[in-house]
């Protein structure tokens, strides 16, 4: 991790990390080319974190909503384990049958603007 | 930015555009999974069986039609409005 924080930026003129075509440079690293890839990697990668903790983030509530009904206690009992589990399983099953039809009806809708078979 | 010619400054806006879009379609989606879910998902088992199923995909259909609506009665206002 501490990678991407210490070696980011311009100066790519005696590191190993770029792994692109140094062609495009002439000397001057600072207006793009491997800086902002790695820029971009390292964007991309938080993105991602800040994702999967917004997932956890909704699906605690959701769960919490749907599963903890009774006055609060100290521990949660099985039938609400088993409740948070299923309501975490069966997200991730919406999702993909979300996505799934989605994907479908896209394939469709291009065969039918496409060509006719 | 300043350096870069008309092609390369057209081709970042297009790139641009690109994300902007892909993000608007995946808060769609993000949405709709919520609403969906809410609505039909039950709490027992660990799978999703096949009442939930068609429920989520009328939701689904109903949805994706309400947000056309949404977006007819958007225009016709603006349309309105320019009379």
């Amino acid at each position: 991790m501490a990678g991407w924080f210490g070696g980011g930026g311009g100066d790519n003129n005696g590191s190993d990390n770029s792994t692109g075509d140094k062609s495009f440079s002439t000397g001057e690293d600072f207006s793009g080319g491997g800086g902002a890839a790695e820029l971009q990697q390292m964007s991309m990668m938080l993105q991602q974190q800040m994702l999967i903790q917004q997932v956890i983030n909704d699906l605690s509530d959701r769960s919490y909503e749907k599963c903890i009904t009774s006055r609060p206690s100290d521990t949660l009992n099985g039938t609400q384990v088993a409740c948070i589990s299923s309501t975490v399983n069966k997200w991730l099953d919406t999702n993909e049958f979300i996505n799934g039809r989605l994907g479908k009806k896209a394939q469709q809708q291009q065969q039918q603007g496409g060509q006719q078979y | 930015m300043n350096q870069l010619t008309a092609e390369q400054r057209q081709a970042v806006l297009q790139q641009a555009q690109q994300e902007a879009n892909q993000r608007i379609m995946q808060d769609m989606i993000q949405k709709m999974v919520k609403t969906c879910f809410t609505k039909c998902a039950g709490t027992s088992g660990d799978r999703l069986d096949s009442r939930e199923q068609s429920c989520i995909a009328s939701c689904q259909d109903q949805y994706l039609e309400t947000r056309d609506q949404v977006q007819k009665s958007l225009q016709q206002r603006q349309s309105n409005g320019m009379n």
